[in-house]
């Protein structure tokens, strides 16, 4: 009986906690909380602008309420797409445009077309249109772009300048970014080794060694797929020519420093920070964060921006990124006010002062060219040569494929054309599928 | 009990009793109850959920049903590689974890001066979790920062490309691996160790069993219930070992150290293939299931005896 009388008590005390939870719950109703995932609120002074920007749009819209979720650059898509197969992925995040084919793809994203239709007039005079096509599938729009960077050579003026070499003139053919990697490959303390080399170039598998070797794939009039995407073109001679060009900076050349195939973006610029390489391939984060890396090398002084040296043709890669709104959001219209406010021209405006950022819109170019700064200048002009990777969902997959045949080539476990035919292999059973 | 009471008269008596004793059912199901709704909703449903994604044509939103994945998996030669990096990354480990773990319980189970001091210090590694063990090795083998490299310039000796040469990485993450995960087979083996009767060594001695002999026919005999636990928790443990592998080499260079849970990983998160990783996951989880048979029909002996 007391038995029963205590089970009765429990039972009753939790239907009333509930009860309360959940009176509570619709009593604050009227204010609608937006989830925000931006890889960005990690790393300065990229997530004090993120804060900015949320903190403002919070007090022009008080019914609307932002939820900062951080995420580590590496793990965005992986928690975007766990949470999206959930039904219950953040309505509002941000990514770089190689998750996007895959994406869409799967049903993620919310269409915004209608929105940008009501709400955005001309849109093709605003943003740039190779950035809305590559999301774009049959007059549907999934995101809204937002930074729109083409990967530029950066150097060290003072290794130049010590090397003998000419800082005013940065190396344009592959030749003279041969030569220019020979001279600056030197013994700097006289101790019998090598302590600085010509250039760094990414060999560690990822996201950040694809932007960097396509510029040479492309020079070199290659492709990594047809122009109908159904099959692989890595086993034309010209992609074998930019691809063979590219691991013989390493193999063949010597300018580059060992243990190539663990150097990630963020080890490349260590060296640079360090003064251990005098070239590479970056973008316009490249000075901040080496700046951050090594603060007494006074990087906006030292170093300066070129175009990527060319073989037949000008080509460079597109680090674009996107706002997206999840197609699981409850909040579409919230989302899309705030989408709106992120990628407004004052709100650009603002990314380029806090991060240098070159955005996806041309009124907000136009106002950073009018700056003339050194930097911003080249990207901007490298920007009309900058193309976007392949739109296939299947396109991370392929792009492993690459980057296994990467590391093969520079390893030496296979010849650069074996490996690549080996890639070019697998790559056609991928599509094919 | 109840029919005896009714028997005398006593019917209230066996009534009550009645009550109580499914009350008492009652009650304990109450108890377990959570516990089991928790085991069907963290383990039961994401594990039909897997397999039921495995025969799902990929990309698929409305259903269908396919061994397609399977099949591919059957006649892709990397698969067929990363499983062969897989067997060879298990099998040396494992073994290795026994010879050195055997060894070091054997040490340590003899009165050496500072044993104590040495059973702490080699079960520091296992301490550590094994995503940072993976991420300290990388920096000490570092070619140009890690002190590996610089010792051996010290020493007059040419650095090595430990992680980036596919002649040693492979060797260079087995390594760690029994650096890290040596201690917990030690521990094993010698509580084994200790529990085997002193006097059976002392009988053995006295009908002449010299040290090989005693080791081979009182030591491994009475660790036998250890060593299938060891060996049977290790190969599944090495079966899974996922953390060390992506942060020490990310499975390259190449896939030289890619093995099934890093390939599983990149299928899933990196490809976005849900239907093709879940049919792998569902392999390689029969495969760990059916090694760890041995395991499972020694414990249901041990529970029924």
């Amino acid at each position: 009986m007391r038995r029963d009388a205590s089970c009765a008590m429990v039972l009753v005390s939790t239907v009333l906690a509930l009860a309360v939870v959940g009176i509570a719950d619709l009593a604050s109703g009227q204010t609608v909380t937006l989830r925000y995932l931006n890889w960005g609120l990690g790393e300065e002074p990229w997530g004090s602008y993120i804060r900015e920007m949320a903190d403002a749009f919070q007090k022009a819209n008080p019914q609307i309420k932002i939820s900062l979720e951080a995420i580590g650059f590496g793990e965005k898509d992986k928690v975007f797409s766990t949470q999206a197969e959930a039904g219950r992925a953040p309505d509002v995040a941000v990514f770089n445009s190689e998750s996007m084919s895959a994406f869409i793809q799967r049903g993620y994203l919310l269409d915004v077309a209608p929105f940008l239709k009501r709400d955005v007039a001309d849109i093709q005079s605003i943003f740039y249109e190779a950035a809305l096509q590559y999301v774009t599938r049959e007059h549907r729009t999934f995101g809204v772009p937002m930074q729109y960077q083409p990967m530029i050579l950066a150097y060290n003026t003072k290794l130049f300048r010590d090397a003998g070499l000419d800082p005013a003139k940065p190396p344009r053919t592959w030749e003279e970014l041969v030569s220019y990697g020979k001279r600056l490959t030197r013994d700097v303390n006289n101790d019998g080794k090598l302590d600085q080399w010509g250039m760094a170039i990414i060999g560690a598998k990822g996201p950040g060694m694809y932007p960097r070797l396509a510029p040479f794939v492309w020079a070199a009039g290659g492709e990594f797929l047809t122009v109908d995407e159904k099959q692989s073109a890595l086993n034309r001679p010209e992609t074998i020519e930019g691809f063979k060009f590219y691991v013989e900076l390493f193999t063949k050349q010597g300018i580059v420093p060992p243990g190539v195939t663990e150097v990630g973006p963020q080890q490349a610029r260590t060296l640079m920070a360090h003064s251990q390489v005098g070239m590479k391939i970056g973008s316009s984060w490249t000075p901040g964060i080496v700046d951050a890396i090594n603060p007494a090398m006074k990087a906006r002084d030292v170093l300066r921006f070129a175009g990527i040296p060319s073989k037949k043709t000008k080509a460079t890669a597109i680090n674009a990124g996107y706002h997206v709104i999840a197609k699981s959001s409850r909040h579409p219209d919230e989302a899309w006010r705030f989408v709106r406010f992120l990628t407004s021209n004052e709100a650009y405006k603002r990314a380029y002062d806090v991060n240098r950022w070159i955005m996806a819109r041309k009124d907000t170019n136009a106002w950073i060219k009018a700056k003339e700064d050194p930097f911003d200048r080249v990207m901007i002009e490298e920007a009309a040569n900058a193309r976007f990777f392949p739109i296939t969902p299947k396109w991370p997959e392929i792009a492993d494929v690459i980057g296994v045949a990467v590391q093969e080539a520079l390893t030496g476990t296979k010849t650069p054309e074996q490996a690549l035919a080996d890639a070019h292999e697998r790559a056609g059973r991928i599509l094919s599928r | 009990m109840r029919e005896l009471l009714r028997a005398v008269g006593l019917g209230r008596a066996a009534e009550a009793i009645r009550r109580t004793a499914a009350t008492d059912r009652a009650v304990g199901w109450m108890f377990i109850g959570p516990s089991c709704v928790l085991l069907v909703v963290v383990f039961l449903m994401p594990v039909l959920h897997t397999v039921r994604l495995s025969f799902l044509p990929e990309g698929s939103r409305e259903g269908g049903w396919t061994t397609g994945h399977y099949l591919a998996m059957a006649a892709d030669p990397v698969v067929r590689e990363v499983g062969v990096n897989t067997l060879t990354f298990v099998a040396v480990s494992v073994a290795g974890h026994l010879v050195l773990g055997l060894g070091l319980a054997l040490a340590l189970n003899a009165r050496l001066p500072g044993r104590p001091l040495f059973r702490v210090l080699a079960i520091l590694p296992w301490t550590i979790p094994d995503v940072i063990v993976g991420i300290i090795w990388r920096w000490l083998l570092h070619p140009l920062y890690g002190p590996v490299n610089a010792l051996l310039s010290a020493l007059g000796l040419t650095p090595l490309q430990w992680l980036a040469d596919p002649t040693l990485a492979m060797p260079s993450l087995i390594a760690v691996n029994l650096w890290r995960g040596t201690a917990f087979v030690m521990l094993i083996l010698l509580a084994g160790l200790q529990a085997i009767p002193p006097e059976w060594y002392e009988a053995a001695s006295i009908d002449g069993a010299g040290g090989f002999q005693q080791f081979r026919h009182v030591t491994l005999p009475g660790l036998r219930a250890s060593l299938i636990v060891v060996l049977a928790l290790d190969t599944i443990w090495e079966f899974r070992r996922f953390g060390l592998v992506a942060s020490m080499t990310g499975g390259g260079p190449g896939i030289e150290t890619e093995v099934l849970s890093t390939f599983i990983y990149k299928q899933y998160f990196d490809h976005f293939r849900f239907e093709a990783g879940s049919a792998t996951a569902v392999v390689l989880a029969l495969f760990i299931f059916m090694i760890s048979l041995p395991y499972i029909r020694m414990m249901v002996r041990q529970e029924t005896a």
